[in-house]
């Protein structure tokens, strides 16, 4: 039960940051040349 | 007395080969720089092509050739002698580029870990390439000549851009061979004291030396598909730094440096597989099966990185050119990228398999088998995916059967989106591989090992769910640019994936206990020839991605710049150059073969 709880809370924390990552990604002036060539 | 006469025999093979380079490349440059009259220009007499002391400095556009202008020779067709000396030299280079990269990393291992094995292999890995060099240097000359006589006037141009270039990569190379006979003839004169650190600093020389070379290589040919530094004429404006640093440079650099590495693994795993099988004691089977799993960790180490080096390169060229990009992946070319997915796909299953084969070295491995069946699956769907195409050649009979042009259910899949879910999938299913390997023979000590083990699944699911909604999300409901976009943080989650659940499983095995004694040489002879279809793969997958990236120039020498004139100047059936690429892959493998045959003969000598 405690592992099951464990990889939930995991899952959740890790997909939140995942997310985060992907934002920030996104946003990143430094990238911005990816989307100008297309 | 033996050594040195050896030594002295291919030094001066490689000296010949220099000598003819240098002496080659100084008068094609210097001829098309004074072939022409002066000109008059704001009433002063200025010399065309690079005289600096005669005022200013003008150079002639790219030639306007004819078909009378390619020089003929009965019975050789051109662009075959060219494509077969290129992909030659191209292999060996690669290989020969490859070994004393790795071989300087392996023999500091050994000095720091000051564990002698790691020696030994570093010394076989670089005796094993030492006649690749020679044979490097001799193709290198063969794809000079064939150029010289076939396509003059081409050489002439980039030699009007690159000359000084090619100077430099002539005495480069000089600098590689005599660095490369010092590594390996001082290895054992080196090895000790101050002296193994000073030929620690040789093999940075040789390494530094080697890949120096290739960025320089890397100019000349990426300035053919993206040109830089010239006018619309063709015209060089004097600016060599543009010329080099043209828009596929870097990811051409970054490309064929990460895929040289595994290019060269693979083959020193093809090398030490065949040393394996022809053991007689359980002594040198044991010293070859390690030989053989370095060199494959080595390999894949460098092939988990290497489709992201490549969809950028692609990206890059569809940047540079939408019209180069499509001729690549959208049209005559991308069946080319069917085989290409199925090598890939040949390429991670057999390194996967020869990871599961090596997990019977290890006593605890039982405990992880059955887990292999899940993996295999996924990689194999993963494998299925990549090579689904999206555009059909269908009779008319077959449109109307399938009720359109594409299919209504596998069409999405045959879209670059699901491909990236694919490969990203895979990298991170082939590192869970190596992650089982790695813990096989494992018991963690630590109190939170179940919680570890939680998190690292925990880790997975969530960068799988991570690297599949960026795919689908991204690639199939918004615009295309966010599409190309979106493989950026799914390669940064595999990145992710692999490096955080490396840092826990490590803390967790520290101090673990061990099943059982690991036993080197336990593995079953099939694994090896696992090892020798990942170097036979690796090699044919080069010759047609390299024909592909060269082809996409279509009809021109310099894309857009100096037009192909010649009877040759058309793109020859996928058919054809598959036949020419896989003469060449067996030609090479031959010769391969014949080196590590070489390489016992000295042995025994």
């Amino acid at each position: 039960m405690k592992s099951i709880a464990a990889f939930i809370v995991s899952f959740l924390v890790l997909s939140g940051l995942f997310i985060l990552m992907d934002k920030v990604i996104f946003n990143a002036r430094g990238l911005s040349f990816i989307y100008q060539g297309f | 007395m033996r050594l040195s006469s050896r030594v002295l025999k291919k030094s001066l093979l490689v000296l010949t080969a220099f000598l003819l380079l240098a002496a080659f490349a100084v008068p094609v440059s210097s001829s098309y720089a004074q072939t022409d009259m002066p000109e008059v220009k704001g009433g002063e007499v200025v010399e065309k092509a690079g005289f600096k002391d005669a005022g200013e400095v003008r150079y002639r556009p790219a030639p306007k050739l004819k078909a009378e202008d390619y020089p003929r020779i009965k019975g050789v067709p051109s662009r075959l002698a060219v494509w077969f000396a290129a992909q030659m030299h191209l292999w060996f280079a690669a290989f020969v580029l490859a070994v004393p990269i790795f071989v300087f990393i392996i023999e500091a291992l050994g000095v720091f870990k000051k564990d002698s094995r790691y020696d030994r292999v570093a010394y076989e890995f670089i005796r094993v390439s030492i006649t690749a060099y020679s044979i490097t240097a001799i193709t290198g000359g063969i794809l000079l000549f064939s150029l010289l006589v076939f396509y003059p006037d081409l050489l002439k141009y980039l030699a009007s851009i690159f000359g000084s270039t090619m100077l430099l990569y002539a005495l480069l190379f000089f600098v590689e061979s005599g660095a490369l006979y010092v590594y390996y003839y001082g290895w054992k004169p080196m090895s000790t004291g101050g002296l193994k650190w000073l030929h620690l600093a040789v093999g940075l020389v040789l390494n530094a030396a080697g890949t120096t070379l290739m960025f320089i290589a890397n100019a000349w040919t990426t300035f053919m598909m993206s040109p830089a530094g010239v006018d619309p004429s063709g015209a060089f404006q004097g600016n060599l730094g543009a010329a080099v640093h043209n828009n596929l440079w870097n990811p051409m650099n970054l490309h064929r440096f990460i895929s040289n590495i595994a290019y060269g693994g693979s083959i020193v795993g093809a090398y030490a597989a065949f040393k394996f099988l022809s053991s007689r004691t359980t002594e040198d089977r044991a010293h070859y099966d390690w030989m053989g799993y370095t060199a494959n960790f080595i390999a894949i180490g460098a092939l988990i990185p290497l489709p992201f080096a490549g969809y950028w390169l692609t990206a890059e060229i569809y940047a540079y050119s939408q019209q180069m990009g499509i001729t690549l992946m959208g049209g005559v070319f991308a069946w080319l990228f069917i085989i290409q997915a199925v090598l890939i796909g040949s390429l991670f299953l057999s390194a996967n398999y020869y990871l599961w084969c090596g997990m019977a070295r290890s006593p605890g491995a039982y405990r992880y088998t059955p887990y292999v069946k899940y993996i295999a699956f996924v990689i194999f769907l993963c494998f299925l995916v990549w090579f689904t195409p999206h555009t059909i050649i269908l009779k008319p009979a077959e449109t109307r059967a399938l009720g359109g042009q594409y299919h209504p259910y596998l069409a999405p899949l045959g879209l670059m989106p699901a491909k990236n879910i694919a490969v990203n999938i895979m990298v991170v299913f082939t590192y869970l591989s190596f992650l089982l390997y790695r813990r096989a023979n494992k018991v963690p000590v630590v109190s939170w090992a179940r919680y570890g083990n939680v998190f690292i699944v925990a880790l997975f699911a969530a960068g799988i769910m991570n690297i599949v909604f960026l795919g689908v999300y991204y690639g199939y409901f918004t615009d295309a640019s966010y599409k190309v976009a979106s493989s950026i943080p799914q390669v940064a989650t595999t990145a992710l994936v692999i490096i955080v659940s490396l840092v826990v499983e490590s803390a967790m095995l520290r101090g673990a206990e061990e099943v059982g004694p690991f036993q080197w040489g336990h593995v079953p002879q099939r694994s090896q020839y696992a090892l020798v279809l990942l170097a036979v793969s690796f090699t044919w997958l080069m010759g047609l991605m390299g024909y592909v990236r060269s082809a996409i120039r279509q009809h021109w020498h310099v894309y857009s710049i100096m037009r192909d004139a010649s009877p040759d100047a058309y793109t020859p059936t996928i058919a054809y150059a598959v036949k020419v690429v896989s003469a060449g892959t067996i030609v090479f493998m031959a010769i391969v073969v014949f080196i590590f045959w070489l390489s016992q003969l000295g042995e025994k000598a």
